[in-house]
């Protein structure tokens, strides 16, 4: 398969179905404060059992597309992040709209996130290939490090003190480790637990902590009030003066966006930060940032949407997750016995031209839904919080029960909902959890075997270039955050 | 910084130690062989020494915020609240592990009163729990049945 047949594929009825639902649902769990697009995914991931790992990964791409732009709407029209990456968006939206211009900001915001789509869109297209060619040269210490990299990163620009980041992750490597050694067929870890011999399950560990946990969470945050906008559909569509004057922010916010999301483990939030902030210190007008400045806008949702694809490009050509939510896409292959990496363009190019051509369509129907469903699409947020949350708990039970008709896999997402909660009470970042999780057991494979080659010889680790060059940045990462805050030790420190 | 915040911490600290020792413990029965030269254990083992010291300073910090601060008001209904739906859950799974009552005939009242646990003011959510309740236990009964065909209690 090509990437051209991979499209005319997903232009047949069947998956355009399939990425409508997707972005559509998508952007209602964006829409929707507390619920994100992992959550959903996660709580999809038992379904795609039973589909064909195309349509299940076309599915899954379209469900991400949607989930970004989703949160564009509340930011605009209610003053509420419908999902952390929007935060920013609201700055200036919500003040745009205050004005009178709901419309406009609505459509600048969406015309943003299209553009930065399809730009990160025509990166994943052309970077993945020669990357993955690039990857299958690596030898076991470079992969190695290239994981520590990746999890160092997602430590670092955790949310929250690095002290929790870095529990976070150690917590979620312990639980990968019990099962069978993928090194020497023994049993281990297992503590007496025999449904545990293979190891936990990836479905039931993620919908515990992001999915129970996490709604949890939300039934315990007080819901306030929103101040309501008046919409009209005026300006939804980008002026060509809007066009020409925001033609360079586009570009370069889409580029942060993309190049954000390739860095393995960060994902929209950072990236429309990042966007946002280049964007207020290169203008000639910052003083209107925070005021309602188109600027901030298009900075904003073109490097948020941009990440997404531009996050597909490690998982696809190295199978390390660009995002949290695609350590989930990363599950969804692995239920279907299909290993992200270097070797996937050999063993299922098929797929991986699923994924990328879903990138491209699932953004092109983001774009028609956003321009015509928005009327209805502010009402979702209307739902009553205790509904979404049973929705949401009857799902998990059954979804992952559903999965291996197993009860121990079912008191196991209990049990990491619970964890799950008490982290996300903690302000414990839930992201290194996760990526260490997925990341772990193939960092300890890497690390093994070159050890193997070596003869217990750890040295080549830090002498090979590529594998000491990533110990070198990994160290960096880890240092840099420590030297900026030395002040922030002790309970003060976390951000309140 | 609210003390809930702080108890959390407390909890998730405490796992992370109970969790680092218990792998640590079991570390030690996995030794290395000729032709592997660090063993099952020695990945696990190291990770766990690192959570039990990250943990321990987790445990100090929230202690410290824990003595620093008082209970804030309206934590303890909320707190309840979350309590309650947990424990609601946990039975709701171990009557449908049982196989005595099908899903559907669960779900039904889980849901109603699951909806009245969280909810503010109850009583104006009552028609849209009850409809909830039935579309989601008989429409997802018959979407896992009948189109995905899968077996559900």
């Amino acid at each position: 398969m090509t990437l051209g047949t991979a499209l005319l594929m997903l232009l047949t009825p069947w998956h355009l179905m399939l990425t409508s639902l997707g972005v559509l649902l998508g952007i209602i769990v964006g829409v929707m404060p507390g619920l994100n697009g992992a959550m959903l995914i996660a709580l999809t991931l038992p379904l795609t059992y039973y589909m064909q790992p195309n349509d299940a990964m076309n599915l899954l791409v379209s469900m991400y597309t949607g989930s970004i732009t989703g949160g564009l709407i509340t930011a605009t029209l209610l003053r509420i992040p419908g999902t952390p990456a929007n935060l920013m968006t609201i700055f200036d939206a919500y003040p745009m709209a205050m004005r009178g211009e709901a419309g406009r900001a609505l459509g600048l915001g969406i015309a943003a996130s299209t553009f930065g789509s399809l730009f990160a869109w025509v990166a994943l297209a052309t970077m993945t290939r020669p990357l993955s060619e690039l990857a299958v040269r690596f030898g076991p210490f470079d992969y190695f490090a290239l994981v520590m990299t990746a999890l160092v990163l997602i430590i670092s620009v955790s949310k929250g003190s690095m002290l929790k980041g870095l529990i976070s992750a150690s917590l979620g490597a312990l639980v990968a480790f019990p099962g069978i050694d993928p090194s020497t067929g023994q049993s281990r870890f297992v503590f007496g637990w025999w449904q545990m011999t293979s190891g936990l399950d990836v479905l039931p560990v993620l919908i515990g902590v992001f999915a129970i946990g996490t709604v949890l969470h939300d039934a315990m945050t007080p819901q306030g009030k929103a101040e309501r906008i008046t919409y009209s559909n005026s300006g939804l569509f980008m002026r060509l003066a809007d066009w020409r004057a925001q033609f360079a922010n586009l570009v370069r916010s889409s580029a942060i966006g993309t190049w954000i999301g390739i860095l393995p483990g960060i994902g929209a939030n950072v990236g429309s930060l990042v966007s946002y902030t280049v964007a207020k210190n290169v203008s000639k007008t910052p003083e209107e940032f925070g005021k309602g400045s188109p600027h901030g806008i298009v900075a904003s949702e073109a490097a948020n949407n941009a990440t997404v694809a531009g996050a597909l490009i490690p998982l696809v050509a190295m199978g390390i997750p660009g995002s949290v939510i695609d350590v989930f896409l990363m599950g969804a292959m692995q239920i279907h016995g299909i290993q992200p990496g270097p070797l996937l363009f050999q063993s299922n190019a098929g797929l991986v031209y699923t994924i990328i051509g879903s990138s491209l369509t699932s953004t092109v129907i983001m774009f028609i839904m956003m321009m015509t469903l928005i009327p209805l699409l502010r009402r979702v947020v209307d739902i009553p919080r205790p509904i979404v949350t049973i929705l949401v708990l009857v799902f998990c039970v059954i979804g992952v029960f559903a999965a291996n008709n197993r009860w121990f896999e079912v008191g196991v997402a209990l049990a990491f909902g619970a964890l799950g909660f008490a982290m996300e009470r903690g302000r414990f970042p839930l992201g290194p959890f996760v990526i260490a999780f997925i990341l772990t057991p193939i960092a300890e494979s890497k690390l093994r075997s070159g050890l193997m080659i070596t003869d217990g010889d750890v040295w080549p680790l830090f002498m090979q270039p590529l594998s000491g060059g990533l110990m070198v940045v990994s160290l960096l990462l880890f240092i840099w955050p420590l030297l900026r805050r030395p002040h922030k030790t002790g309970p003060s420190a976390d951000p309140t | 910084m609210q003390r809930s915040v702080h108890r959390a911490e407390f909890v998730v600290a405490l796992v992370g130690i109970m969790a680092a020792a218990l792998f640590l413990w079991d570390a030690r029965r996995y030794a290395a062989s000729p032709f592997e030269p660090i063993g099952s254990g020695a990945v696990p083992g190291g990770v766990a020494v690192g959570a039990l010291g990250l943990g321990l300073v987790m445990l100090v910090q929230a202690i410290r915020g824990l003595k620093a601060t008082s209970n804030e008001p309206k934590q303890f209904e909320l707190t309840f609240r979350v309590l309650a739906i947990f424990i609601l859950t946990i039975l709701y799974v171990a009557i449908l592990a049982t196989g005595w009552v099908r899903y559907a005939h669960a779900t039904v009242p889980y849901a109603i009163l699951g909806i009245m646990i969280i909810a503010e003011h109850p009583r104006r959510l009552i028609p849209w729990a009850i409809a909830i309740a039935f579309g989601l236990a008989f429409g997802l009964d018959f979407a896992f049945r009948h189109i995905f065909v899968v077996d559900i209690p």
